[in-house]
């Protein structure tokens, strides 16, 4: 049961720590907490979808699995990333002047209207993900463990180490650490703010759009509103780990995952989302900053 | 680039982001709507800055 609950935590875990990273840049940078992030997660299950369904139709999917299983990822993330970048310019670059309050209910609007959006031209009944990979299952300190489960965890944690040289090493990153510690102090330096800021949204929503086609190969199933739901998890896995730290996304997605899934074996399952924003509350009342909050300046974005 | 002749690149913009959600034909009337949208906001602050929709002085 142990061994069932850690390996469930940390897949679950995984895409928790995707979707978190996308709130945690965006916050790092402009102190906004992009509440339509959890919809972008959501488009890109449904982009997954669509891109499916048309492969299957060319016959793709048995001729070539692993160009299919990259187009499945590609196309949801570049549309994912044009969907966060438009987002930006449209809902928020005309309120940055404005008070804290005004950017955060234009992006619960956005966060409605793509779900009505979405709900519209796609249907308010669930879909189903088609079938691609199909990897066999083995037996580990007695858990049921599937190939898909280490696919989910090994790219999840790829794109996490690939964020974190990115942010790290390349000028682009660098010039993303230096907005989100002084905005107008980096746009005096020669940094264009502007694009920064359309970088980091779109690098959260490819993330997020990772994150939707995996959970979508997952559970087999994608309906409108799981983007509310998930994005609501990690905004707490994100404020668990330190809302504007990098590795504090990561830690929050996994721990909060693990709790949850230990929770729901051995407590209750029916009250796992009970316990999820338990742990928020918990965390705001005696640790509002997070757990990597307030430390690890460096890391900051 | 003026923001007339941004409306048609605006139009096709959401057009491509409309696409795979809401297949080619929504897609076209969706990319037009936001066009249509962009040109009439565009032209109705042009006209208010010009003085051509302002009410009567005094």
């Amino acid at each position: 049961m142990f061994a069932q609950q850690l390996v469930n935590g940390l897949v679950v875990g995984a895409v928790y720590a995707l979707i978190a990273l996308g709130y945690t840049l965006v916050y790092g940078i402009l102190q906004l907490i992009n509440f339509a992030h959890g919809e972008i997660y959501m488009i890109g299950a449904y982009v997954g979808i669509a891109v499916l369904t048309v492969l299957g139709t060319m016959g793709l999917t048995q001729t070539s699995l692993a160009l299919s299983i990259v187009l499945v990822f590609l196309i949801p993330m570049i549309y994912c990333a044009a969907y966060g970048i438009t987002l930006e310019r449209v809902a928020y670059r005309p309120l940055r002047g404005a008070p804290r309050l005004s950017p955060l209910i234009s992006a619960i609007g956005m966060s409605l209207f793509l779900q009505n959006y979405v709900q519209v031209v796609q249907g308010a009944r669930d879909k189903a993900f088609p079938n691609l990979l199909e990897l066999g299952s083995f037996q580990l300190f007695g858990a049921y463990v599937n190939g898909l489960q280490i696919f989910i965890l090994i790219l999840a944690l790829g794109l996490m180490a690939a964020l974190q040289l990115f942010i790290k090493k390349t000028k682009l990153g660098k010039a993303m650490r230096a907005t989100a510690q002084d905005r107008t102090m980096a746009s005096l330096v020669g940094v264009n703010v502007n694009q920064v800021i359309a970088v980091t949204f779109a690098i959260g929503s490819v993330l997020a759009a990772v994150a939707g086609v995996m959970v979508g190969m997952y559970y087999g199933i994608v309906n409108h509103h799981i983007g509310f739901v998930a994005g609501m998890k990690a905004f707490t896995a994100a404020v668990l780990g330190g809302i504007g730290n990098v590795t504090g996304a990561f830690l929050g997605g996994f721990l909060l995952a693990l709790l949850e899934s230990f929770w729901a074996g051995y407590v209750s399952a029916v009250y796992k989302d009970v316990f999820a924003f338990m742990v928020l509350v918990v965390v705001l009342i005696f640790r509002p900053e997070g757990i990597l909050g307030g430390s690890g300046e460096a890391d900051r974005t | 680039m003026s923001t007339y002749a941004r409306v048609p690149l605006i139009g096709l913009w959401f057009a491509f982001l409309a696409l795979p959600l809401a297949g080619w034909k929504n897609s076209l009337w969706i990319g037009l709507g936001c066009a249509a949208v962009v040109f009439v906001v565009s032209a109705t602050r042009a006209s208010v800055q010009t003085g051509s929709l302002a009410g009567p002085a005094g």
